[in-house]
This record gives structure tokens, sequence and C-alpha cells, in this order.
């Protein structure tokens, strides 16, 4: 009798694995968009650390999706749906997606990589990658049953998102000495590009804060949202403000000897892209019922520390 | 479905009928009467709230599902196809009434290792061969007990206040549809735009 009593408010359907899957397609989009933008841009070792990345980023975040998945066998009937289902969508996104990567992919590797066939698919490959990122938080904005992660917001900031981590993750990448050093004047360049998008989600994660926050269904859920120290400290104090303060610095710097902060950067990023997902899913809180103006409340006793509200035993 | 507020008083007869015919394993109850309050002080007041699937006209759970293994029959109620569901829980997040629930695996209602009783080895052989594990499952009116030839689902027939009064809302002369008419009948939450097709007669 346990799960009608306790709790029962939080949605406990979709868990930290669909976290890792929005978190990974978010990287794995954002790094293709970067790398494509890199080539296009002339420079070779980050453009071909974001295309590489890309493809086994979205693979291992789908394979997370697959894991919690009830049945998976059946997925052969899930590109069908397009028409009203965003998880339709979302493998038609992410199927091209993978396959103009792996195309991209094979032709760096060819020596191919700067020709006019291969720009064509670049730019097919980000129409799909930006489709991959909107529709990760679109997916969210369709589920009625959680009033705090229905909002057009949504696929907005988990667009920035996407493009932070996708960036941060490139640029770490080539930082931990997999590319090589790369010129002051780029690293200034890339440090402004870094700064953009991040002032961009910082400011569209406080409207989409701030609109939930006014009405009275998401309400409760960015008050545990902003009670979680994983979400305040670890994405909007090591996630955000940090990785601000540390493009400022680069920038101020000209981009020389901007490595070591490009790292911190990119490790603090990452992980507060996690946790922002992580964050929005594990604080949705199901829609309540009201019937002809009453408004129905299930007698709860608020927990001060998460501010949960839970059902006290012997209610049902 | 018409769910009269002013006759139910939370006895649970319909959550516990609902589990015997439908032999839905722990933690899935298809049918839930919640115990709350409503109203502002001092006019407020302690109320039972029997919720179910409430086989919308405009499924949320239908139209999220990205395999069509949710669909709506001819009579308009909603039903799963276990041979289609992969189990996302997309449907779960849709439905703005908590009416879906996961099951990944069949569970005894007693300790691992006990081995199963005879019903329950009979509950467990009948659970996944109409809703099957790995499956998001919901109400669905008690399709198979109807087809059965029973008129009325589980926890109409249980009721001991007659408070669930079921019946066919396209005929005019029904008694929901009188009920509805005549009693002010409410859908839950009609905000939600999912013209659900189980009413409330309110408490006042």
């Amino acid at each position: 009798m346990k799960d009608f009593r306790t709790e029962a408010r939080l949605q406990k359907g979709w868990n930290w694995m669909v976290a890792v899957y929005l978190f990974l397609g978010g990287v794995g989009s954002g790094a293709y968009v970067f790398g494509a933008f890199a080539g296009f841009m002339g420079w070779p070792d980050l453009a071909k650390i974001g295309v590489v990345l890309s493809l086994p980023a979205v693979l291992i975040g789908t394979l997370f999706l697959v894991a919690h998945l009830g049945s998976p066998l059946h997925m052969y009937w899930t590109p069908f749906k397009v028409k009203t289902s965003w998880i339709s969508r979302g493998v038609i996104f992410i199927s091209f997606f993978m396959l103009f990567s792996f195309i991209h992919i094979i032709a760096i590797f060819l020596g191919k990589g700067a020709d006019p066939g291969i720009n064509f698919v670049a730019v097919l490959g980000i129409i799909c990658a930006l489709g991959t990122m909107l529709y990760t938080g679109a997916l969210l904005s369709a589920s009625k049953g959680v009033p705090f992660w229905e909002s057009g917001i949504m696929p907005v900031l988990f667009m920035f998102s996407a493009l932070v981590t996708g960036l941060f993750a490139v640029i770490l990448i080539n930082n931990l000495g997999v590319g090589g050093s790369i010129d002051p004047a780029i690293a200034a360049k890339l440090g402004l590009i870094a700064l953009g998008l991040l002032v961009g989600e910082a400011v569209v994660l406080f409207f989409f804060l701030y609109a939930a926050y006014q009405l009275p269904g998401s309400k409760d859920s960015v008050t545990a949202l902003l009670h979680k120290p994983t979400f305040t400290f670890g994405d909007v104090i090591l996630g955000l403000l940090f990785p601000i303060i540390l493009m400022l610095a680069v920038i101020a710097a000209n981009g020389r000897s901007t490595s070591g902060m490009f790292i911190l950067a990119g490790i603090l990023a990452l992980i507060g892209g996690m946790l922002l997902r992580y964050g929005i899913l594990a604080v949705g809180m199901r829609a309540s019922y009201n019937i002809s103006g009453f408004e129905f409340r299930l007698i709860t006793r608020l927990d001060p520390k998460t501010m949960v509200g839970k059902v006290p035993p012997g209610n049902m | 479905m018409v769910i009269d507020l002013k006759r139910c008083y939370g006895c649970m007869a319909c959550v516990t009928a609902c589990k015997t015919e439908n032999f839905t394993p722990r933690g899935v109850f298809w049918a839930r009467v919640l115990k709350g309050e409503s109203g502002t002080y001092p006019n407020t007041v302690r109320q039972p709230l029997p919720v179910l699937c409430m086989q919308c006209e405009e499924p949320s759970c239908e139209t999220v599902c990205p395999t069509g293994a949710t669909y709506k029959s001819d009579d308009g109620v909603v039903h799963v196809d276990k041979n289609k569901c992969i189990g996302c829980n997309y449907c779960a997040m849709a439905c703005p009434y908590g009416a879906r629930y996961m099951v990944e695996k069949w569970e005894s209602y007693f300790p691992e290792g006990l081995p199963l009783s005879d019903y329950e080895k009979f509950a467990k052989a009948q659970w996944e061969e109409r809703s099957g594990v790995g499956v998001n499952t919901k109400c669905d009116f008690c399709t198979v007990r109807r087809s059965n030839g029973v008129e009325k689902p589980a926890c109409v027939v249980v009721c001991p206040a007659h408070a669930r009064i079921f019946g066919d809302l396209n005929d005019p002369e029904s008694e929901v549809s009188v009920l509805i008419r005549t009693h002010r009948g409410m859908p839950l939450n009609p905000e939600h735009g999912n013209e659900p097709k189980v009413y409330y007669l309110p408490v006042r």
C-alpha cells in the first residue's frame, strides 16, 4: 500500500538513467554543432574532436535510455508515431544525426573533412543536432502530468545547456592533450562564445524558474529544486557561475595561458549540465486534482529538508 | 462513469475489488482512493477522492505514446497493447491524472524466497497474459470482465455506497447522463483539455 501513501506527488517513472540520456544527447549534439562550426572557422583540431565525440556520446546516451525501457524488444515500432509523439520525432532526429555524424567522421579520417559534399552533410548534421537538442526539452514540455516540465522555455533551456556542454566537452578533450594547444587569439574567441552561451543559459534558466514559480502546479517543484544542493551549488554555482568567471578571466588574459582555466571550466560545466537534467527530473511533481473550483489537497506533511510533501502514515 | 463524492466515504472497496478482478501486482493500483481535504478554512471538508483512468476523449497518454501501444477503442475506452509497448513511461509522464502504472517485473506481496501460493501462481499467469511485464498498464473499465458478459466494472458493483455509476454517456437518457445534467457533474481538472469521461458529482 506504500505507493499511494508516501510521496504521492513525485514522479518516479524517469530516473537518473533518463537524465544521463538527456545529458549525453545534449553533449553529443552540442559537440557536433561546435565541431562543424569549428570546421567552417578553420580550427581543424577542435572540428575533429567535436565531430568524432558526437557519435559515441549520443550512442552511449541512447544505450542508457534503452536500458531504462521496460520492453526494448518492441522498439522497432517507435519511428511510426511522428505525428504526435516527441519520442518518435526524437528517434528520427537522432537516427539521422548519427548517420550524418558517421559520414562526417569517416570523411575526416579519410582526410576529406573539408570537401564541399561534407560541408553539405555538416549542415544537415547541424539541423539534426539542433533538432536533437530541442527534442530533449520538448520531450519534457509535452508531459502534461508534470506541470513543472510543461513549459515552452524547456527546449530553449536544454538547447543552451547542450551547446554549453558540447562546447566545453570539445575544449576539455582538446586541452587534456588530445588536440594541439589552442592559439591565444582562438582561445579568446572561444572564451567569448562560451561566455555568451553560459550567460544565455543562466538567463533562460532564471526565466524558466521564475515563470514556473508563478504557476500553482509547478511552484512546489521550483521550491524543491532550490532546496536541492546538487542544483543550487552543483549546477548554478559550480556549473554556471564559476565557468562564467573563468571565461571572463580568459577574455581578460586575451586567451594567453588559459588551458587550465578551460579544463576547470569544462569539468564544472559538464557536471552542471548533468545536475541540471537530474534536478529537473527529480523534482517533477504530479499535477494536483481539482473539481469545479475546489482544489483537492492530499493531507501531507512537508519535509523541511527537501520541501517535498509526504503523506503521513495512517492517512489512508 | 459517474462518481458521487457526497456518497463516497473512502472504504477502499473499489481498490480491493479492482486488485482482485484484474490481478494487479504489488504497487499497482488502477483504482485508488486519495484522502485529502478541500475548501478554505472554516469551510473545509475532509474528502476521499476515488481516482482511476479517466478514459479521456483526448488522451494525452495516447498522444505521446511513441509506438501506438496506447489506443482508444470504438467504445471510447483507452487500452494498452502489451505487444507494442516499449515501457518508456512517457504515458505516465503525460497523464495528468496519474493513472498509468509501470510494471517492470511481477512481484509477490510476500517476502522474496517464499514459494508462490496457488492463487499467486494463477494471478501471475493471468497478469502476464492480460497485461504483461515491462509494460505501462492502466485501468480499462474491466474490459475482460465486461467481455465475459458482466455489465459493470468490479469497482462499480462492489461500491457499498452506490457512489459509482456506470453507463453510456452517449445515451442522453442513461442514468449517468441524467446525473451529470441534474447534479452539476464535472470532470477532474477540465483545464488539461483531455475531456475525461469520468464525471464527479461535487460535494456541494
